[in-house]
């Protein structure tokens, strides 16, 4: 299998650890220690990250059915090291019934290839995705970034 | 289960996917990704159109005798530049 094949296979994972709710398997796809910058939440890296994701998404598996659709952009490998970014497309149906709750971030991540040579991520960041838009539409762009910096 | 596939790969495999040279896992990886991707939906059907176009002949009916005017047109042209590059 080649290296950008066992990481489109450990992204599968990823997804269908989300759909089944299955917490241990989604974990499965993060390195011990990883960092983790996630839209809208604290950051967290080190032995605690993967403390606080399983917490997280304990959480969410109890309260919301998810479905996660992945749209890998591009994959590039050097050597053990690998990043690929693209979207996600979260879907989350509550348990105790109403309305179903999407949201679409774009992604980034960064894999390392581990003695075992198992893919496995070592960063994650995201942030939420925008509808498309032509460059010219964009006339609020700078106010966008101040509001960061505030 | 499917697994995925990223729009770069997409894109190499969509003139396979369109003459339906593609294997059933490969065929169901890129189905899989259409469904969530518009930017690659719109590049298999900018793709397709091609195909379509260049298949079907009767979009490219042209009015009788177009090509030997064209083909005259082309050779006075090529006839009136040799005579003024001799100049």
């Amino acid at each position: 299998m080649s290296d950008i094949d066992a990481i489109n296979a450990a992204k599968t994972q990823f997804r269908e650890a989300y759909n089944t709710g299955d917490v241990d398997r989604l974990l499965s796809v993060f390195a011990d220690g990883f960092a983790d910058l996630s839209a809208g939440v604290p950051t967290f890296f080190g032995k605690e990250a993967k403390s606080v994701l399983r917490s997280r998404t304990v959480n969410l598996f109890q309260n919301y059915r998810a479905n996660l659709l992945v749209t890998i952009m591009s994959i590039r490998v050097v050597h053990t090291t690998a990043y690929d970014f693209g979207w996600h497309t979260l879907t989350l149906v509550p348990h105790k019934g109403g309305e179903p709750i999407t949201s679409r971030r774009r992604y980034f991540e960064l894999w390392h290839k581990g003695t075992d040579a198992k893919w496995r991520i070592e960063l994650f960041i995201d942030n939420p995705d925008l509808p498309p838009a032509m460059p010219d539409c964009e006339t609020n762009l700078l106010s966008v970034y101040l509001q960061g910096s505030q | 289960m499917v697994i995925e596939i990223s729009c770069e790969e997409v894109w190499r495999e969509i003139s396979n996917y369109l003459e339906n040279d593609v294997s059933p896992q490969l065929r169901a990886r890129l189905e899989a990704h259409f469904k969530g991707c518009a930017h690659c939906t719109a590049v298999l059907k900018g793709a397709g159109n091609v195909v379509q176009l260049v298949n079907d002949g009767s979009v490219f009916d042209l009015p009788d005798g177009f090509s030997n005017r064209l083909y005259k047109r082309l050779q006075d042209r090529l006839a009136t530049g040799r005579r003024k590059s001799h100049h």
